[in-house]
């Protein structure tokens, strides 16, 4: 008898680690997906995230001249920008517009809540190049925990033996884990198709590269933005999450303009935090 | 050699010579530049074509200077502080801690001049929020003449005063404004900052004729030269610096540039910021006038 719950507790196991497996990979493999036509912010949010989608877009534009990039990471709208026919772009241009400027790290905030940065996030899903919560997986890996932990239970109290009781406590520590692995959300991560469309994207960009130079988007999607190959741009966006003050100049509320005299008393910057400047005259 | 260009300028003031070499001798070839803002630092570092540039004094903390200036500086390029508050026009003395600042921005900077407004914006405590107009009368010139001489004794390099753009005039003006900058030259030593801009915005709004009063300037004193852009709105010419300089600036330049050749041209764009393109273009309009006629 010890040694057939020996040999079922080996089976819960095997039964175990098999589901786990099995699960794992249908989690990340899905529907074949759709490949066809990703913009480079699709592209970018594949590659880096919410993040680089961001940059990905305040790069285009500085680079496009639609908005400014200050030091300090300071960014600012170009007046005369055309509108953009982009969603990403356009949301980055509508939230400079109504703000006057943002720091980097507070615009990529705005724009990662936006509802365009949930438009690419749905068109990845869509295409099935990016995962979302698998609660029928976690179901499954639950139903072969909760079958795992009876049989234990039942050896434990009803026929205590070493072999069984070693080999079901080992099931069922490997059933608990792969549970919490499968109940932790992975949301928004590449699904297979998505991590096979970035290696291929990468490889194309290479080659196509080193034959002639593309554009600033794909490279900075794929890579990032030290692809931008705009060592301050990158700087400036990059250094503003410290919420570091712009390098000891007033910022752009409260500096004086030449075609008027600041009215305060107060004459420097340290000092000027109340200070406006009549309109220029 | 501060002092014995300070003890040149008073010779020069005693003996009320103003000729050309001796004012050269302060003068420095400053080339195109622009107006240096916080909001377009990068921008103006990158800007092709940028020999100097201005930055408003007041905005500055001379112990920590703006990044970007430090690096322009490093680059050998001049900075000048450009005043809009010392109230050089003012009834009363300059206030000393605002010259101290300014005195401060020159000296971080290494300024090789500074300069600021002939206006008047405060007195009795109120603020006028503006760059008013100066009266033009002799007992006005005597006040500001004496402020000037305060203003370069406090200073460590030359300064400049430039010509403000006006809505209004004082009633019972003895003298127009080439008459009075002229005066208050040869009587301090001063240098010119002739803002183009301001001349066609007086022209438009107070029909005082711009071709004239450069006729009546002593460009041998221009340290350098303002031109911005504005609008006009039922006939009133705002002087905003948000535009390109109208053809009618361009000209102007080019009519000043016929008399005398500026030692510096800058590009004032204070606000509405266009595209980096838009500003070197605005650069090179200004280049071909300075260089080529208009």
């Amino acid at each position: 008898m010890s040694a057939l719950l020996t040999i079922v507790a080996v089976g819960l196991v095997v039964l175990t680690f098999t589901t786990r497996s099995l699960l794992g990979r249908a989690r990340r493999r899905r529907p074949p997906a759709d490949l066809n036509g990703l913009s480079p912010y699709e592209l970018a949010f594949l590659a880096g995230g919410a993040r680089r989608a961001a940059n990905t877009v305040l790069t285009v534009l500085a680079r496009a001249g639609a908005v400014r990039v200050a030091r300090g990471g300071w960014i600012t709208p170009v007046y005369g920008a055309a509108p953009s026919p982009v969603p990403m772009e356009q949301a980055v241009l509508d939230l400079l517009a109504h703000s006057g400027g943002y720091r980097a790290s507070d615009l990529r905030r705005a724009l990662e809540a936006h509802p365009a940065m949930a438009g690419v996030v749905g068109s990845l899903h869509a295409r099935r190049l990016l995962t979302s919560s698998p609660s029928g997986n976690v179901g499954v890996m639950s139903v072969v925990v909760a079958v795992t932990a009876l049989f234990v239970a039942g050896v434990a109290v009803l026929r205590p033996s070493a072999g069984p009781l070693l080999f079901g406590g080992l099931a069922l520590l490997a059933g608990l884990i792969s549970l919490a692995t499968l109940a932790r959300p992975l949301h928004n991560e590449p699904t297979a198709d998505g991590i096979g469309l970035l290696v291929h994207e990468r490889r194309r960009h290479r080659s196509r590269a080193s034959a002639h130079s593309s554009g600033v988007a794909f490279p900075v999607a794929l890579y990032g933005l030290g692809a931008s190959g705009d060592p301050e741009l990158i700087g400036e966006l990059s250094t503003s999450d410290s919420g570091s003050d712009s390098s000891g100049s007033c910022g752009s509320g409260s500096s004086c303009s030449s075609g008027s005299s600041c009215s305060s008393s107060s004459s420097s910057c340290g000092s000027s935090s109340g200070s406006s400047c009549g309109s220029s005259s | 050699m501060r002092f014995l260009l300070r003890l040149l300028l008073r010779i020069q003031q005693l003996i009320g010579n103003h000729n050309q070499k001796a004012i050269r001798l302060t003068g420095v070839e400053l080339g195109i530049g622009i107006g240096w803002r916080s909001e377009i630092d990068l921008t103006v570092e990158r800007l092709e074509g940028v020999d100097f540039v201005e930055v408003i004094a007041e905005n500055l903390h001379p112990p920590r200077l703006p990044e970007s200036l430090t690096i322009l500086r490093g680059r050998g390029l001049p900075v000048l502080p450009h005043g809009v508050s010392l109230g050089i026009g003012d009834a009363a003395p300059p206030s000393a801690r605002r010259l101290a600042h300014l005195a401060a921005c020159a000296e971080a900077l290494q300024a090789p001049l500074v300069s600021e407004h002939l206006a008047f914006v405060r007195a009795g405590g109120m603020e006028a929020g503006h760059l008013l107009p100066v009266p033009r009368t002799r007992e006005a010139l005597d006040v500001v003449a004496e402020n000037v001489r305060r203003a370069q004794d406090s200073l460590p390099v030359p300064l400049a005063l430039e010509n403000v753009a006006a809505i209004f005039g004082w009633p019972g003006d003895e003298l127009t404004d080439a008459q009075f900058l002229t005066e208050l030259v040869e009587r301090t030593g001063v240098r010119l900052l002739i803002d183009v801009a301001n001349l066609y915005t007086n022209q438009v709004n107070l029909g005082l004729p711009a071709v004239e009063a450069l006729d009546g300037l002593p460009l041998e004193s221009l340290a350098y030269v303002h031109v911005a852009g504005g609008y006009e709105r039922d006939g009133i010419w705002h002087d905003t610096h948000t535009t390109s300089a109208p053809p009618q600036v361009l000209e102007l330049l080019g009519e000043l540039c016929a008399r005398a050749s500026p030692p510096g041209v800058l590009l004032e764009w204070d606000d509405d910021y266009p595209s980096d393109a838009v500003l070197a273009d605005e650069l090179g309009r200004i280049r071909k006038v300075v260089f080529h006629g208009p």
